[in-house]
């Protein structure tokens, strides 16, 4: 064997044995499951042989305070092992869940609930009822007015839900009652409210439209502009067979929510029913 | 002694390999363990951005705090397929700042829909134990494979290999004697191709090459050295540790007047009684004088030498019957051409000519007489007589 296979030999034996070498120690693929993350859940008590209680809401706010507040509530704790939140996109709701009792409570509109489940009373009934809230236009600018010349050369954001009253129907429809064309470039669409509202604080869009909860996560003064004082009103639906004790721990469980819309003096209506329930 | 140096290099070879896999293996595990990860979490989170994750995270706000947290839960624990060398590994993101972290063990996430990156920090080790046991079972594996290979053999090797082969040796050992050769500078080599090539039967060739190794003093020899060995040898072919003594004598004649012996260059050299004491008488008179005497003249034989001669034979035994010669003839010439020409004879036919030319006669013609000088042709220096014992 002359020197130069001699060579050639040791160094395909050494990489020969080194690609082994590496095949042997590639740690291969990561398993990795990741949950999804429109939801939040709690587990009350793994072992116990007890439902799961469905909350479908439409925005992660306040998510985590509404689980942890369900999660703790001794009517829960007695009736539920484990609590779900979610929020998926709003026009994903279909019947199918809502007739297999999926969900205990739904946050939805009344014509939007009817329309998905014409004879949902057969199966909710309305804990919570949001009427006649205040929407406006909201702008960084003075001088705020609806007209052509004002909004030439503003950019205004909405929200790519069609089914958004606060945040599409309502501006949309505003603009079109004074007459006043946008170009597409000059309408940007997001697709919730908490991107819709970071986009207007960090002021890639000059206006939005918004319930005066809008006001109270804004550092600077703000002009705005009334688009409606009696906005199509949401409620929360509770699943009929819902233990009363369990209805009244999500009426406690949403106070972070509607103290906002209190302090904003938004009208909450609670059925009679709830009332007597509850208080 | 070639198996030994074999087994050392060999084990060279598996320390540096055991070290060189470990190194490479421990990075290319972090590397693959980020890079996995990376891309995985890189897909899975990009699916979700419009459905699950909406906003541009930035770990200030609520929303982004509980995203991170769901994030966080599910990447506790990421299990490999193949977690021989790996503890659990946990991945997250965090928003305080971590000095010191290996960048092997940072992630960036690009979610780039909603203009966002996510830095990771994984947490993990990598069990050096099983990756060293790992890197020396596999460098081990190399080594004994380079260990089964053939020598290898270069040119030079193979020639040499090839003349070895013609001495009945084996493979093996026709290549170890090539390598063992080409240890030898020109010399010894010199002498060893001069052992080989008159088929000295008294060693076998490996360990004549290896007598010829262990002899540094042939590294420095002389042609004038390699020839008296030769001659040496040549005298006594059963003795190389005489000739290589003889070769290594000091360059010397020594008149030894007890046993009439001649020593030259260390070889003893046995002179009949008068050319001998002729020659002795020659030498004398180089280190009396300068050594030169004038022949006789053909017609005329010299009383004066005759007599100086004649105290020098009776004094070391002369024959009786060249000492009475002497007495009543003088020195002839022819007699003392003879003698001298006996001598020449003896060294020549002993020694060869040219090592026996610097022992012999110089001579110059006298302008005066025609006749010749003669004088012993090796200086005074080297002459030595060992006088007779009482």
């Amino acid at each position: 064997m002359s020197p130069k296979h001699y060579w050639l030999a040791v160094f395909s034996i050494i990489s020969i044995v080194f690609c082994g070498f590496l095949l042997l120690i590639r740690p291969g693929q990561a398993q990795i499951e990741l949950d999804r993350y429109d939801q939040v859940s709690c587990i009350i008590d793994e072992t116990a042989e007890l439902p799961t209680f469905t909350f479908l809401t439409a925005s992660s706010l306040d998510v985590d305070k509404i689980i942890n507040s369900l999660c703790h509530h001794p009517a829960i704790q007695a009736s539920y092992s484990k609590v779900k939140v979610l929020w998926p996109p709003r026009e994903s709701l279909s019947a199918e869940p809502l007739l297999n009792g999926e969900y205990q409570v739904v946050w939805s509109r009344e014509q939007n609930f009817a329309g998905v489940l014409p004879n949902y009373k057969n199966y909710f009934k309305t804990l919570i009822k949001v009427d006649g809230y205040k929407v406006y236009w909201y702008s960084h600018q003075p001088n705020l007015e609806l007209t052509q010349a004002f909004l030439q050369d503003k950019k205004i954001g909405v929200l790519d839900s069609k089914v958004s009253h606060s945040h599409y129907i309502l501006p949309l429809s505003s603009l079109k009652q004074a007459n006043i064309n946008l170009a597409t470039e000059q309408i940007v669409h997001y697709p919730d409210g908490l991107s819709l509202y970071a986009a207007f604080r960090h002021g890639e869009v000059d206006m939005i439209s918004s319930g005066a909860w809008l006001e109270s996560s804004l550092q600077r003064p703000v002009h705005k502009l009334l688009i409606d004082d009696n906005a199509v009103a949401f409620s929360l639906f509770i699943s009929l067979d819902t233990p009363k004790l369990a209805q009244c721990a999500m009426l406690e469980a949403m106070k972070p929510v509607y103290s906002v819309f209190e302090r904003d003096l938004i009208h909450l209506n609670l059925p009679d029913d709830v009332k007597e329930l509850c208080y | 002694m070639l198996l030994t140096n074999k087994i050392t290099k060999h084990l060279i070879l598996f320390t540096v390999l055991t070290l060189a896999f470990f190194t490479f293996g421990y990075f290319y595990a972090q590397y693959q363990v980020a890079s996995s990860i990376q891309h995985q979490l890189s897909e899975k989170l990009n699916q979700k951005v419009g459905s699950e994750i909406l906003q541009g995270l930035n770990s200030k706000d609520e929303e982004s705090a509980r995203l991170f947290r769901q994030i966080n839960g599910d990447l506790q624990t990421v299990y490999f397929s193949n977690n021989l060398f790996l503890s659990p590994v946990t991945a997250f993101i965090t928003n305080q700042t971590r000095d010191g972290i290996n960048p092997n063990k940072i992630i960036y996430v690009d979610l780039p829909k909603i203009k966002t990156q996510l830095k990771f920090y994984l947490e993990y080790q990598i069990i050096g134990l099983n990756l060293l046991i790992a890197s020396s079972v596999i460098a081990g594996l190399a080594v004994i494979a380079i260990f089964m290979l053939p020598v290898p053999v270069n040119q030079q090797t193979k020639t040499l290999r090839d003349k070895f082969l013609a001495f009945k040796l084996t493979q093996q050992q026709a290549i170890n004697c090539a390598k063992q050769y080409q240890t030898l500078n020109a010399m010894q080599q010199q002498v060893f191709d001069f052992l080989a090539e008159n088929q000295i039967n008294i060693l076998s060739i490996a360990d004549l090459l290896s007598w010829c190794a262990d002899k540094k003093e042939i590294k420095t020899w002389h042609a004038h050295h390699f020839a008296w060995f030769c001659c040496a040898l040549k005298k006594n072919p059963d003795d190389l540790n005489r000739a290589f003594a003889i070769a290594c004598s000091e360059n010397s004649i020594e008149f030894d007047a007890q046993s009439q012996a001649l020593k030259i260059h260390g070889l003893t050299i046995q002179l009949a009684k008068t050319p001998f004491l002729y020659y002795l008488w020659y030498a004398k008179h180089k280190l009396d004088s300068d050594g030169w005497i004038l022949n006789p003249a053909t017609n005329q034989p010299s009383q004066p030498l005759a007599n100086s001669l004649i105290d020098l034979m009776e004094t070391y035994n002369g024959h009786a019957k060249a000492v009475n010669d002497l007495k009543s003839f003088g020195l002839k010439a022819k007699t003392i051409d003879q003698n001298r020409n006996k001598i020449k004879q003896e060294l020549t036919a002993y020694l060869g000519d040219e090592l026996a030319e610097s022992y012999l006669f110089e001579s110059r013609r006298d302008s005066k007489t025609q006749r010749y000088w003669y004088r012993l042709n090796c200086p005074e220096n080297m002459i030595k007589i060992q006088e007779l014992t009482i």
